[in-house]
């Protein structure tokens, strides 16, 4: 059975990938793309705003503890 | 091989994370049945600090003669079944504690298609391998703290001061022995060196402990226990809104890092983003699995991840006990912590860690006269790490979307909106029910701490100090020591990781650290542990 | 009509498999190709009816140290009309 099979190979528990493929892993990085630049920039903007937005409606924050 | 339909009850008996709802709740449940004068666990032995000889005038209290380092916590807590829990020893508790775990434990393994078998050979040499180390770590001379000292009528001895702590470095110490040393006794043990399984349980007996807070500080001060149940609602919401702030900021940056400066391939960037940001290798294996990378990405990345967790396990307490921000920051070293220590188990190892140091340090600095209660800095760094869990799966389904209908557009392709449920953490079911049951009772039948709520308070007490306490406490040691078991240094020298390794160096010290360390004060500025010196309360 | 598929990775090739077929392929467009080709092409399939399969992860192929951490890698949804 397949699934015998992959047991052999996976199912080891070690903490080795040695059973795995792993060129292709660190090396063929692609071109930086607009879509990625968008993804980071949003992602930080998003945090920026849920960070504003929580200073003000956690009591503990420091707007409103003081620091 | 089966191929059913996986719906919203997949895995309910093949996960550990429902087995650690189910042995927890199990546990939880049979503590509640004290609220109606049963004690069904009142056989769950602690261990208490002792030394081998008392000296002359010295008191049995908080230190005690080497026979008597271990007691069933019944026999000092149970309202109906003192006297038997006391009649059964510390041999027959340990005992009790051994069959009453092996076997919920063995039927978890046996769900879950592991070798039983080896599951219980090797859970049979954690378990008592687990309480020799909190034997030998409850020294006096490793635990003792002044305030135990004092209480005990002992004369001014040098101590390290480290309290419960101590076991748990020892318990980690032998572990990670075991795991780099006596690599076939790991391996014989690997099948049950389980920590994330017993972490996610000890978070649901956590669960249990944030409810049971308020409940323990009224039966000494009703104003007591609604300050503590006020805390535990401002670690809740300010951990949330942290942890969203900080994981938005966490991912990007190093997705950015690692494409930018070390030039790695974007699959590898967004699970190496996650792994070192957000949730270690739950999040490695979400984000994996999201942008369809071959699990080898995953496998390396969270090889890497549970040694760098072990590593800020040992470094990152005494850094934030002793260095920055000391004791007069401890809620904001315990969020910290929660969103800088990769993998549940290794967090909450840290945050109980860090709990121990800082009420030690604080109690050594002012002589006894602060004494914070034990726990609420394990609870804060907790609950980052609950947000950030269950947070991962929404941003699991996010990268998915993004990857699916924008980086790879493979005709025909669809995202099940079931993802999100399959990639959730269900301990967290278990901890937050604990959670809300425990205070209903406070709220409910137990008015809020006022007198004619206290009989039931002091009921629900009884069952409630096995659970939170002995059980929490043991699974944390066990935690520990599995953590150990499993994390093999040598891993690190491995060509094959490269620049990751650096990636992930540089990622969590000069980045994910400090902004974790930086969002964290922002938000539990105004966070101040109750002293209960001099009120009797442990 | 849908069919229930186990999608996992063998180190080299993803692998599908489901009632009796297994399909493997090094890319994810390549193997979502052959599945399609090849239940369009069955008559047991095309009497049946497929029009989507549902693939979800086996997770024998993560070692299982790991899967105590994250229990589930993915499933995805092929609709076999749109696959080109």
């Amino acid at each position: 059975m397949a699934e015998e099979k992959k047991k052999e190979v996976h199912g080891t528990g070690s903490l080795s990938a040695d059973a795995l493929e792993a060129e292709d892993v660190l090396s063929g990085a692609e071109p930086w793309e607009p879509w990625e630049t968008k993804l980071v920039v949003g992602s930080f903007i998003v945090a920026f705003i849920i960070l504003l937005i929580g200073l003000f409606i956690v009591p503990t924050s420091i707007i409103n503890a003081g620091g | 091989m089966s191929q059913e339909k996986k719906g919203w009850t997949y895995g309910m008996l093949t996960q550990e994370d429902w087995w650690a709802v189910w042995i927890g709740g199990f546990f939880m449940i049979l503590g509640l049945l004290s609220v109606w004068g049963i004690d069904l666990v009142g056989w769950i032995t602690y261990p208490k600090i002792w030394v081998f000889k008392m000296p002359e005038g010295a008191v049995p209290k908080k230190i005690v003669p080497w026979y008597q380092a271990f007691y069933p916590l019944g026999a000092k807590y149970s309202l109906t079944a003192k006297k038997f829990w006391k009649s059964i020893g510390p041999i027959g508790g340990i005992l009790i504690t051994y069959v009453a775990f092996t076997i919920p434990l063995c039927i978890g393994a046996y769900f879950m298609r592991w070798n039983v078998r080896q599951f219980f050979l090797g859970w049979t040499v954690i378990f008592f391998l687990t309480y020799l180390c909190w034997f030998i770590g409850h020294h006096a001379f490793f635990a003792a703290t002044t305030v135990h000292l004092k209480k005990s009528n002992f004369p001014d001895m040098f101590t390290l001061s480290l309290g419960g702590g101590a076991s748990f470095i020892l318990a980690l110490i032998v572990g990670l022995i075991i795991g780099n040393f006596f690599k076939p006794l790991a391996r014989f043990l690997s099948e049950a060196a389980k920590p994330e399984w017993y972490i996610k349980t000890a978070i649901v007996f956590l669960g249990v402990k944030v409810g049971y807070l308020p409940i323990k500080m009224a039966t000494f001060s009703q104003k007591l226990g609604h300050k503590v149940a006020g805390l535990t609602f401002e670690l809740f919401l300010a951990g949330a809104v942290a942890t969203f702030v900080a994981y938005l900021i966490f991912w990007p940056g190093i997705y950015t890092i690692s494409r930018k400066i070390f030039k790695l391939p974007r699959k590898t960037a967004a699970v190496l983003g996650s792994g070192i940001s957000i949730c270690g290798v739950s999040a490695a294996v979400a984000t994996g699995g999201a942008v369809r990378a071959k699990p080898v990405v995953s496998i390396m990345v969270s090889a890497l991840v549970v040694v760098y967790a072990v590593i800020e396990l040992i470094i990152l307490p005494w850094f934030f006990t002793y260095v920055w921000p000391g004791p007069e920051g401890a809620l904001v070293a315990g969020p910290a912590m929660g969103l800088s220590v990769k993998t549940d188990g290794a967090d909450a190892a840290a945050g109980e860690l860090l709990d121990e140091l800082m009420r030690a340090k604080i109690a050594k600095d002012t002589n006894g006269a602060v004494q914070w209660p034990e726990g609420i800095i394990t609870v804060s760094a907790v609950v980052t790490k609950l947000w950030i869990d269950m947070f991962i799966g929404l941003w699991a389904f996010i990268l998915a979307l993004l990857w699916c209908y924008v980086v790879e557009c493979r005709p025909g392709e669809k995202v099940p909106a079931i993802e999100v449920w399959h990639r959730f953490p269900k301990f967290v079911i278990g901890y937050f029910a604990a959670w809300i049951i425990y205070l209903t009772i406070f709220f409910g039948p137990g008015h809020a701490g006022a007198p004619e709520g206290m009989a039931i308070l002091k009921a629900a007490k009884a069952g409630a100090v096995p659970v939170e306490k002995g059980m929490r406490k043991l699974f944390f040691m066990l935690t520990f020591l599995s953590l150990g078991i499993i994390t093999d240094f040598k891993k690190l020298k491995e060509a094959q990781f490269g620049k990751m390794v650096w990636v992930y160096l540089i990622g969590l010290f000069f980045f994910i650290i400090p902004v974790a360390c930086l969002i964290s004060w922002l938000f539990h500025q105004g966070m101040e542990l109750p002293n209960i010196a001099g009120m009797g309360i442990e | 009509m849908e069919l229930q598929a186990t999608i996992w990775h063998d180190g080299k090739n993803w692998v599908v498999e489901a009632e009796g077929f297994k399909v493997k392929a090094s890319e994810l467009d390549e193997l979502d190709r052959k599945v399609a080709s090849l239940i369009k092409s069955d008559p047991y399939f095309a009497n049946k009816g497929i029009r989507r399969v549902n693939m979800f992860f086996d997770m024998m192929t993560i070692p299982q140290w790991m899967r105590q951490y994250m229990q589930h890698y993915f499933s995805r949804i092929i609709e076999l009309e749109e696959v080109k």
